[in-house]
């Protein structure tokens, strides 16, 4: 669970240096505290009060990131990211005080990239933006992915799609392919559930999901059907997994 | 049938009451025209005693005596009389009017009624000497009142029948749609006692069905209600706690400032909670008004159930669980998220409310290829048999979970039968023989 983490795990934030980040947000306190913490870890902050001044902004300068909260003054932030999506892709995580998660659920449908129920903190937030940048940045970087990986006698090719374990192919879904292909390319970094929903479900993360650790789990056994011995990917409670 | 039982009273009663009404018309016409037109009995008698005289003075030959009858009765009544004796021609004292002539072989009966039609009337009296015959004196003649009747028949009397029946009609069907107003806007100003009373409500006819569709909305609508309020109550209630404790803390952190980093994992345990707090009642809200969860996952129940298990042990890392269900357990249109939070949280409890070295136990049973049985058992200190009824209810805590101060907000379970619920399944709970608690799901495979 994200919210065990301390604020000293600190994921990948030199990698985002320099990150130019918009915080759509009503309330004065809230939008100054957050633009204070993620300053202080090198993001340029700019800052819009109501969502027709944060739609002006999002679409005169390049953004890497957007915190859009629901409710706003002038234009409610769905409405907002309603116009924004038909002009650009940056990416959006939504600030939801409402409802209840399948609830929120729906404003992903409308194009949000991640979501964060109200009210959250910030090793949250921060572990939320870290994914989805690292995923926007993967995926400029996709073209760079080499073709073949190996870490001892587990091997995986991009190309064709296909993962072998002591020379004896592991017939993996694709899901499973593509997490075993992420862990095996950032080895012995821990990737958060964050991430890995956002890189390889194409989804926002949820306390109670637990659709990434049943496709860990099955990616698991077929691994292990070959090598018993070897425990490839580490579960690392309350971050996430390694490999 | 019931339904249309209104329409069936309408029928019969109008062509009851029509044909009723005909009826009365034509036999009230029929005793008029008897009754009306027939001579008032005083003429009838008088008519008579003067038929008995002249036959009397007849019978004595006491002619003169009896010209003089016939000249009294002239002379009284404006009428020719006579006497046609049983022997002999006409006796009388004036020569029979000409305009008799036609009707003196016509003669009729004093009881017999006088129509209008008729002219020039001779009535004829039988004596044992033979018969009296009489001109009908104009006097004497009944005359009806044939324009009154005839308004008072036609137009009047059914009126006033008709408007009788109306009024009646109105009330049938007004009474109930009265009542159902009063109800309506007794309710609608916040009398959530308010129902349409049995009397309507068991009428057993298209009104009734309005009636009691209003009784069981207003009862629906009373209980909600006293949820809510409860709910609401109870909400505020565990929100206090953790906030006397955050403001003590903040009191605290101002007398000894050097202390203000302890209170530091305070703050959050305390913050923890109240959001945990605030996001099950918001689940808990959203599934009451709208039980709609999407329900398209298909797995296999036991990598779900081992990672449960899993995450469970990491919490409690001195506990067992024993796993009694096969390796492969598909369920499909399902919903993963509410599943896992609703096993989560029954398997929690168990935990929580026993002691190693008791193990909690997991046991899996299908019934019949359509429900998968899974059954959370453990050895803990189970609760009163009498509390199995409310431990599904919001904020429902048992005393000894209370003393125990075992923390959550007594949301788990209710969240859980309503996700649950929602997946088409079933959760109960049953007190073990021995000790501990039993909580059963009963989930469709399909």
């Amino acid at each position: 669970m994200p919210t065990s983490l301390n604020h000293s795990v600190q994921p990948h934030h030199i990698l985002h240096q320099g990150a130019h980040i918009l915080i759509v947000e009503d309330d004065a306190q809230v939008r100054d505290d957050i633009a204070h913490v993620l300053h202080n870890r090198g993001f340029h902050i700019t800052q819009c009060d109501n969502g027709k001044d944060g739609l002006n902004t999002a679409l005169k300068q390049h953004f890497h990131l957007i915190l859009l909260d629901k409710m706003l003054p002038q234009m409610d932030g769905f409405d907002m990211l309603n116009n924004l999506r038909s002009h650009v892709d940056t990416p959006v995580i939504l600030l939801s005080a409402s409802g209840a998660e399948e609830d929120r659920i729906a404003g992903l449908s409308i194009g949000a990239d991640d979501y964060l129920p109200k009210p959250f903190n910030m090793t949250e937030l921060l572990l939320r933006i870290d994914a989805i940048l690292k995923r926007s940045r993967f995926f400029q970087g996709a073209q760079n992915n080499q073709q073949t990986l190996c870490i001892q006698d587990l091997s995986v090719n991009f190309s064709e799609k296909q993962a072998s374990l002591h020379g004896e192919q592991v017939n993996l879904t694709p899901i499973e392919f593509e997490l075993l292909h992420t862990l095996m390319s950032q080895k012995n970094e821990i990737l958060s559930k964050a991430y890995l929903y956002q890189k390889v479900l194409r989804k926002a993360f949820s306390r109670y999901d637990r659709s990434l650790d049943m496709h860990i789990s099955n990616l698991r056994s077929k691994l292990t059907i070959i090598d018993s011995q070897h425990p490839y990917i580490k579960t690392v409670h309350g971050k996430g997994y390694s490999l | 049938m019931k339904s249309h039982k209104l329409l069936w009273q309408l029928m019969l009663s109008i062509c009851l009451g029509s044909i009723i009404l005909f009826a009365a018309l034509h036999h009230i016409s029929y005793f008029l025209a008897s009754h009306l037109t027939i001579i008032s009995s005083a003429n009838q008698s008088l008519i008579n005693k003067y038929a008995q005289q002249a036959a009397t003075l007849y019978h004595h030959q006491q002619h003169h005596e009896l010209d003089q009858l016939f000249a009294t009765i002239a002379a009284q009544h404006d009428a020719w009389s006579g006497m046609i004796p049983n022997t002999s021609t006409l006796v009388t004292n004036k020569p029979l009017p000409a305009d008799l002539f036609d009707s003196i072989n016509f003669q009729r009966k004093p009881q017999w009624p006088i129509h209008e039609f008729m002219q020039d009337v001779v009535l004829g009296v039988k004596t044992p000497s033979g018969l009296f015959v009489m001109e009908l004196p104009t006097a004497m003649r009944p005359t009806p009142n044939i324009a009154l009747i005839k308004v008072l028949l036609t137009i009047f009397l059914p009126s006033i029948l008709l408007c009788i029946f109306c009024w009646g009609l109105y009330l049938h069907l007004m009474r109930p749609l009265n009542a159902l107003k009063k109800s309506s806007i007794a309710l609608s100003n916040g009398d959530l006692e308010a129902r349409i009373p049995l009397k309507i409500a068991n009428r057993e006819d298209s009104i009734a069905l309005v009636a009691n569709a209003f009784n069981q909305m207003a009862a629906r609508i009373q209980t909600l209600v006293g949820y809510q309020r409860q709910f609401l109550h109870d909400l505020s209630h565990e929100l206090r706690t953790p906030l006397t404790r955050l403001e003590l803390a903040v009191d605290l952190a101002h007398e000894k400032d050097t202390n203000n980093f302890a209170l530091q994992p305070r703050f959050k345990k305390d913050i923890e909670q109240m959001k945990a707090l605030v996001e099950d009642t918001l689940t808990l809200a959203w599934l009451e008004t709208e039980p709609e969860v999407k329900c398209n996952d298909s797995f296999n129940l036991s990598t779900l159930l081992d990672l449960i298990c899993e995450d469970a042990l990491f919490e409690y890392p001195k506990r067992v669980i024993t796993r009694h269900y096969p390796q492969q357990l598909l369920i499909h249109n399902t919903n993963q998220r509410a599943l896992a939070q609703s096993i989560e949280n029954i398997l929690r409890n168990a935990l929580k409310y026993s002691q190693a070295p008791n193990a909690v136990i997991i046991k899996y049973s299908a019934c019949e290829r359509e429900q998968h049985i899974l059954e959370i058992i453990d050895r803990g200190i189970g609760i009163h048999p009498h509390e199995l009824a409310h431990i599904f209810k919001p904020f429902y805590r048992t005393d000894k979970a209370r003393s125990r101060k075992a923390g959550g907000a007594g949301l788990g379970l209710a969240l859980t039968q309503r996700q649950i619920n929602a997946l088409r399944g079933e959760v109960s709970a049953q007190c073990n023989v021995d000790s501990g608690l039993t909580v059963r799901l009963m989930l469709p495979i399909k």
